[in-house]
């Protein structure tokens, strides 16, 4: 048979001597003969070539050998896999394996059916019936089908790297796909109680880990999460699992039973400014007229969501990474506030509210039950009552120009014919429908070019 | 095209040439070119009756006094700040209020409703001799503090030689380059504009248009005339009256219609809208300005029922109206005697 398949190989292709080993296996040589003839020899693996010698007169074969027995056709898949998705316990300790877990073992099986091969066979009884009606099928060549081999090969190519879940920006956290700030939806439904309009924000999820006697140590996930409904209500806690999504979970139903209600200045900020502390981390937070927007630590950001506050200014001082204390202080400052009721039954005074935009109109805000007819000191101002008598420390200003300065008057005299530029420019646009020189009268030709962005031609 | 900014001395007036060869945009100011005369709808001088203590005092009850209207919020245009509080005591609070009313008496003054200002024609001198001195007019000012910007002196050297006491526009002008008038503005704006005000007005911005023009003209200027009228009229004719309620427009507003005999409407929003002592009031203005003395002996009820007979232009509208509104007077007192001899009863 080998005698067969060599002298069958030479006629093809000359006097190139071969070494074939694979060919062996092959036991039908008209399929070989085949496969030689219309696929390019390069295809068979174990084949070396030397190149022909055409300088020399003699013909030298030069004859190298070749190992047919290595790890590839000894071990396992599953091991071959291991060594290459992995890294073993000493290779680890001396830092190798950084890419472990992005590379992943691909089962080459998939997408593979017994009977169906690169010649598109029909075997009666392998990949058809035997009988068709009162026929009896008889085994035949089918048209072959040209996108089998590159569908075999996306599949593949799919299966390998470790891919992320496309998330959009909106759903995204503070920081590439890491878990804080991402929302993880409304606690589990307690009974008759579907949490309708709650939304979950991760605040902490983070691996702790605990020494035991018997098992060393041991690792749990712990996430912090903050629940609540826009609308006053909300609260939060911690869970903590081996799995990230069973603690993400408990923290998220526990924080559902933790709820509570805050209340706001017309449903859009704090009912006054106020300080707040745990721990070392400190809060002075900051009431803000409506569109003001949210100017503060994320983690108060995404408390702020929750509980329905849409307008804040709130600086942290002290630990700012600590997000549990950043929380917690946060939320023992919103349930201290005092309403309006209660401040002027506390100073027995009226509580009155001036707004610029109302021209400082007051609006009396609460009336207490009797009012006393003179002031405490501290009566003076509302801040220095709800603070007990201490006032916020304010930073000085950074840069205070000297107005004798040379220098600032050089400034001065610089910009000075800047200083209304946008007003000039709208005022120009109103009147002539475009900024112009004042010479624009005198000479037509001399005006601003106006840039189109250019259509695609297409 | 130069300015020139040489400034000299002469007695108590400091001299400023300005804008050399900017006199063709002076002279062609927007004002210049609408002079065509607005038809208010009546001959009469409205000073005459507008400045009379017991038409004012009829214009200032009309007008009424809503504090949440007057201090409503309001678009400024500039950042919003927080609202600030404070602790009082009754009697701050009452001395607070106090000012708040003061605050808007101040808010709520009638800017005034005038006849069309006369062109100025007075010329000071002239002098042939100067003729062609330059191809521009020097115009000067007197910018000493303290005088009324309608008698400050402002005269014109034209090029021709002649000197005069400066026009209107030129007045307003040079003023505003001096003095400058919050949100005044040198030239008039688009707003203003015959198409453009039509359109605030469909949009009904009555109060903002009317604001603007306080702010914007003289209340003798022709233009001013021209678009607090049409605003007037533009309100009575889409029923709007209570967007003017309570601000200083109502009052110039009500006496423009009384004067044009056009009020029937507002008697009309008034009697639907319940409010009998506005419909009284408006309807002695009616004979206060139109010089009918037998109103005074007539109770309430007896002056608007004549009215009605009389000199009323919509009578039917406003005779269903009143009839409806006696009815459901009627009703009610009835209702009240019933509950009143309920709790007598009882």
């Amino acid at each position: 048979m080998l005698g067969y398949v060599l002298k069958s190989l030479s006629i093809f292709t000359g006097k190139q001597v071969f070494i074939l080993q694979r060919i062996l296996v092959y036991s039908h040589t008209t399929t070989l003969r085949q496969s030689v003839k219309t696929q390019p020899i390069t295809l068979f693996s174990t084949v070396k070539l030397t190149p022909p010698l055409i300088s020399t007169k003699q013909f030298n074969p030069s004859v190298s050998t070749v190992r047919n027995t290595s790890f590839f056709n000894k071990l396992p898949a599953d091991s071959l896999w291991k060594g290459v998705t992995s890294v073993s316990n000493a290779g680890k300790k001396r830092g190798r394996g950084r890419a472990v877990g992005k590379k992943m073992a691909k089962n080459l099986n998939r997408g593979q059916v017994v009977g169906v091969g690169k010649t598109n066979m029909l075997w009666p009884g392998l990949n058809s019936p035997i009988i068709q009606g009162r026929e009896l099928i008889q085994q035949k060549k089918l048209p072959d089908d040209p996108d089998r081999e590159a569908k075999l090969l996306k599949l593949r190519d799919e299966m390998g790297a470790f891919r992320l879940l496309r998330l959009s920006p909106l759903e995204r956290g503070w920081s590439g796909p890491k878990l804080p700030g991402r929302s993880v939806g409304p606690p589990d439904p307690v009974g008759e109680d579907n949490f309708e309009g709650f939304d979950t924000i991760v605040l902490e999820f983070k691996i702790v880990c605990n020494m035991k006697g018997n098992l060393g140590r041991t690792r749990r996930t712990s996430a912090f999460v903050v629940t609540g409904n826009g609308n006053g209500l909300a609260g939060f806690a911690t869970g903590k699992a081996q799995l990230g999504m069973t603690a993400l979970r408990k923290a998220k139903n526990r924080a559902a039973q933790k709820l509570m209600y805050v209340e706001r200045y017309n449903e859009h900020t704090v009912l006054h400014d106020f300080f707040a502390a745990f721990g070392k981390t400190r809060i002075f937070v900051q009431k803000k007229p409506e569109g003001y927007g949210l100017v503060c630590h994320r983690a108060i950001r995404e408390i702020c969501k929750a509980v329905g506050i849409k307008d804040i200014y709130a600086k942290v001082e002290g630990s700012t990474k600590n997000v549990q204390h950043v929380a917690k202080a946060f939320m023992v400052g919103l349930l201290r506030q005092k309403t309006f009721e209660q401040i002027a039954e506390e100073t027995k005074l009226h509580v009155v509210e001036f707004r610029k935009e109302r021209d400082y109109f007051p609006q009396i805000m609460a009336k207490p039950s009797e009012v006393k007819t003179t002031k405490a000191i501290d009566d003076m101002d509302l801040n220095l009552h709800l603070n007990a008598g201490k006032v916020v420390s304010k930073r000085k200003k950074g840069f205070q120009p000297n107005e004798s300065d040379p220098s600032w008057k050089n400034h001065i005299a610089k910009t000075e014919r800047f200083r209304n530029r946008d007003q000039v420019r709208v005022n120009l646009l109103v009147e002539h429908g475009e900024v112009r020189s004042f010479l624009a009268d005198k000479y037509p030709e001399c005006r601003q070019i106006k840039f189109s962005k250019k259509m695609e031609e297409s | 095209m130069a300015t020139r900014a040489v400034m000299f001395t002469i007695g108590k007036f400091r001299c400023f040439p300005i804008l050399k060869s900017g006199v063709a945009k002076f002279t062609t100011s927007s004002n210049l070119l609408s002079t065509a005369t607005f038809d208010p709808g009546y001959t009469r001088d409205p000073s005459e009756v507008f400045f009379k203590e017991n038409v004012q005092a009829l214009l200032d009850r009309l007008t009424g006094r809503d504090y949440e209207k007057v201090f409503q919020n309001r678009k400024l245009g500039q950042r919003l700040e927080p609202p600030k509080y404070e602790l009082l005591t009754q009697a701050e609070v009452d001395q607070v209020m106090a000012e708040m009313a003061a605050k808007l008496k101040r808010k709520l003054q009638m800017p005034p409703l005038l006849k069309e200002r006369e062109p100025v024609t007075k010329i000071l001198s002239e002098d042939p001799e100067l003729q062609g001195f330059d191809n521009c007019k020097y115009v000067f000012i007197n910018i000493s503090q303290g005088i009324n910007d309608r008698k400050r002196e402002v005269v014109v050297r034209d090029p021709n030689g002649v000197l005069r006491d400066a026009s209107w526009e030129e007045r307003q002008r040079m003023c505003q380059i001096y003095f400058p008038v919050p949100g005044r503005q040198i030239y008039m704006p688009k707003m203003f504009e015959e198409t453009h005000l039509q359109d605030c007005l469909e949009k009904g911005q009555y109060e903002f248009v009317l604001d603007r023009a306080c702010a914007q003209f003289e209340p003798d200027d022709p233009d001013y005339i021209r678009v607090t009228r049409k605003t007037y009229n533009c309100v009575d004719e889409n029923n709007k009256f209570s967007t003017l309620r309570s601000t200083r427009h109502f009052g110039p507003m009500v006496l423009h219609l009384v004067l044009c005999k056009r009020m029937d409407n507002l008697l009309f929003h008034f009697i639907t809208s319940k409010d009998v002592k506005a419909a009284v009031d408006l309807v002695r203005l009616f004979h206060l300005i139109w010089s009918d003395p037998s109103y005074s002996e007539l109770d309430e009820f007896q002056l608007i029922e004549n009215y009605i007979q009389g000199p009323a232009v919509k009578k039917p509208a406003l005779e269903l109206a009143w009839q409806t509104f006696l009815e459901i007077e009627k009703q009610r007192l009835e209702a009240l005697s019933l509950s009143q001899q309920n709790t007598a009863s009882n």
